[in-house]
């Protein structure tokens, strides 16, 4: 019976250990770090990532995320610390304004900002989430309408290489809806801009939208303009009996004026047998 | 001056205007029953809408669109059978073009009502001349049956004025003051002077021939309704002759229906003879072997291809569903009237009216296997649409019987139901060069034998 307890309690102490060490192994998980130097980066410049409490001896990888998404840069391995120093290159179409540099391996994951701009601050994670758009709209002499949108981060930095979507709102039997009419990619400036040909005129409004990547969620923003010069989507090609349609009309017309015209002819001679007959 | 056998004919064609008898109060009575009780089912219908039939979304169109078809079907008997028999001067039309011409009238007006029914809404009517479109087979309906209707109503006038001289003149100082009042006004002075009969010869010649394209447009244009739909059954290109063919063909065997009855009831079977019945009924097997002709060119050539819809809604025609109206329909209103004309012995006056009553209830299903099952038929592979008609739909269809036989009652009852002047012509041949007749103009061949006595014999 003695026996028999303390291989209950052993047994005890054993789950109680397994059960412990599961958050331990999260816990350093969730305590991987890097550091990227320097923090201000141009394109091509030579870049330096440190990293610490990731799982040791494993492969990490690192990516550049834009707005434009994500990009392998290299990859490394830890050492037995779970540390490791990587040493790369900036890809060349590094945007300006914020972006970050994630270290993967397994389940460990860690992110450091930096910016294309080495006048622009490096913010904190998290910040960089909202972002917000400025749009215009408006119709050129030669009747193309440009639509221009600019996207900025919290910072009011331009998020540079973001798809941005341009609708038009249109109304069908009471319902509204969009319908998509451009896309375009902002530039460093963080502009983007598209032409649209429109089929219709009148008072118009517009969403641009940028549907988020990465850290950056979406925004978007809306314009009004007014189309006075447009093309129709299509034109009816003009058939054979496009004669006979355009006139069938006025034929039909003039075939039902003319019965009833007869009517009127034959009423006309009952009149007539009246005052043949001396009636009133 | 007219002579004994004309002088008979007057009688006999004025005395149901003199005389009524308690049976007609009763038979009036018991029709605005009916129609009272269809007016009540009306405003149910107008206070709980359209949910109180049997049509819904599926099957939007039902007994009240098939009452219209058939009624306006039924109007071509009239004027167009009228008129084409007076252009060929067929003499023996004369003591049946009365009745023809008013079955056209009563027919277009009750057919015309039935759309408003159908429509659920009608204090939306004016819409449709306020935002119709020229591209909508409705304002063609609606253009061509006002235009019909007007003409048909110009039509029955005009060979009535010499009759209702008249009867202006039997009823004049009489104690019916609104019946001489009225005469005298739709008489119109009528003498029967050479310039009067000239100007009536023109009227009546102007509109025999104009009658006859608008009739034919008419139902055309009916049939257009369902043509120009992308619907199994009603995708065809052949349905405006089809439909004036079995319009022509229903209104025949109207005709022979309300002729019969008039006889019978007017004791006029000295001027409606076996002879009309006969060259009627003649009329009537030709039309229905046309019509079955059109009929099988219509079915062969959709089952043949047996496209996806087209193939569903042939065989809940054949052998589904609606396999006991269409059979009732072949066999009721085409194979067996035919069989009954075709034999001499069947070809009498009440065999000929018992086929024209089948040939009336067979147009009716072919009718409603025209609109329902179209509109059952599913536009996507998914269940079928039902419909059966409701009390309020009976109600008011029933009604609409009525108020035709109404009409037609009140019409025979202020008018003659037979063309006098028309019948007098072959009565009382004239001397060469001179206008015929007591009283009409002079239309038609003349001078005609006079027909004997008893209705047996032909016309000659």
């Amino acid at each position: 019976m003695s026996h028999g307890r303390t291989i209950g309690n052993f047994v005890l102490v054993l789950l109680l250990s397994l059960a412990a060490a599961v958050p331990t192994i999260a816990l350093a998980h969730g305590d991987s770090e890097i550091t990227v130097r320097p923090s201000a980066l141009g394109a091509g410049d030579d870049l330096t990532v440190l990293g610490e409490g990731f799982e040791g001896e494993s492969e990490v990888t690192i990516s550049l995320n834009t707005a434009a998404g994500s990009n392998q840069i290299g990859t490394v391995m830890t050492d037995e610390a779970g540390t490791f120093r990587f040493e790369g290159t900036v890809p060349s179409d590094l945007p300006a304004g914020n972006s970050e540099i994630r270290a993967t391996s397994g389940e460990d994951s860690a992110v450091a900002r930096i910016t294309g701009n080495s006048e622009a601050p490096v913010v904190e994670d998290g910040a960089l989430a909202v972002t917000s758009v400025e749009f215009s709209a408006e119709q050129e002499e030669d009747g193309h309408v440009v639509l221009t949108a600019t996207l900025t981060d919290a910072t009011g930095q331009p998020v540079a290489d973001a798809p941005v979507h341009f609708a038009i709102l249109t109304t069908l039997l009471d319902v509204t809806g969009e319908v998509t009419v451009a896309e375009a990619t902002t530039g460093a400036d963080g502009v983007a801009e598209a032409e649209y040909e429109p089929t219709f005129g009148g008072a118009m409004e517009a969403v641009a939208r940028f549907e988020g990547v990465g850290f950056y969620e979406e925004s978007e923003a809306t314009a009004t303009f007014e189309v006075t010069q447009f093309e129709p989507a299509y034109v009816s090609e003009s058939s054979p009996l496009g004669i006979v349609r355009d006139w069938a009309p006025l034929a039909v017309g003039l075939v039902v004026l003319g019965i009833w015209s007869t009517f009127g002819f034959v009423i006309y001679q009952v009149f007539r047998v009246a005052r043949a007959g001396g009636a009133p | 001056m007219t002579t004994a056998p004309s002088a008979r004919l007057r009688e006999d064609t004025m005395r149901p205007l003199m005389q009524t008898g308690r049976l007609y109060y009763a038979f009036v009575g018991f029709l605005l029953i009916v129609i009272a009780w269809g007016m009540f089912a009306y405003t149910r219908q107008l206070s709980d809408g359209l949910a109180v039939t049997g049509m819904r979304d599926k099957v939007s169109w039902g007994l009240y669109i098939t009452n219209f078809v058939f009624f306006i079907g039924i109007s071509h008997a009239g004027t167009l059978i009228s008129a084409i028999l007076r252009l060929t001067h067929a003499e023996w039309r004369r003591p049946i073009t009365r009745m023809a011409e008013v079955i056209t009238v009563v027919a277009l007006m009750t057919g015309a009502l039935f759309p408003i029914f159908d429509l659920g809404r009608p204090d939306r009517i004016p819409n449709l001349i306020e935002h119709g479109r020229l591209s909508s087979p409705i304002i063609w309906d609606f253009i061509s049956i006002s235009t019909y209707l007007t003409g048909s109503i110009i039509y029955l006038y005009l060979p009535m004025i010499p009759d209702l001289a008249m009867c202006r003149d039997r009823f004049r100082g009489s104690a019916h003051r609104f019946r001489a009042t009225l005469y005298r006004i739709l008489a119109i002075g009528w003498k029967n002077t050479a310039e009067q009969r000239r100007r009536l010869d023109i009227a009546l010649a102007v509109m025999m021939i104009l009658i006859i394209p608008i009739a034919i447009s008419v139902h055309t244009v009916v049939s257009w309704i369902f043509a120009m739909t992308m619907r199994s059954g009603w995708n065809s290109t052949i349905f405006g002759p089809y439909f004036v063919v079995g319009a022509i063909f229903s209104g025949v065997a109207a005709i022979i229906t309300v002729m019969w009855i008039f006889r019978k009831a007017f004791h006029l079977e000295e001027y409606i003879t076996a002879i009309h019945f006969r060259y009627l009924g003649f009329l009537l097997l030709a039309l229905d072997l046309i019509y079955a002709y059109f009929t099988l060119a219509e079915y062969l050539t959709t089952g043949y291809k047996l496209e996806g819809g087209d193939k569903a809604l042939l065989e809940e025609l054949m052998t589904g569903r609606y396999a006991s109206f269409f059979w009732a329909f072949v066999v009721g209103g085409m194979v067996i009237p035919a069989l009954l004309i075709a034999f001499p012995k069947t070809r009498t006056p009440n065999w000929i009216f018992f086929a024209s009553v089948l040939v009336n209830i067979g147009m009716w299903l072919k009718r409603f296997v025209i609109v329902v099952p179209s509109m059952a038929l599913p536009l996507l592979p998914y269940e079928w649409g039902t419909y059966w008609p409701t009390w309020v739909e009976i109600s008011i269809s029933v009604a609409a019987l009525a108020w035709f036989a109404l009409i037609f009652t009140l019409f025979a009852k202020f008018f003659p139901i037979i063309s006098v002047w028309e019948v007098e012509e072959a009565l009382e041949p004239a001397a060469e060069g001179v206008p015929v007749a007591s009283g009409g103009p002079s239309l038609g061949p003349r001078p005609l034998p006079a027909m004997e006595p008893g209705g047996q014999d032909e016309p000659r």
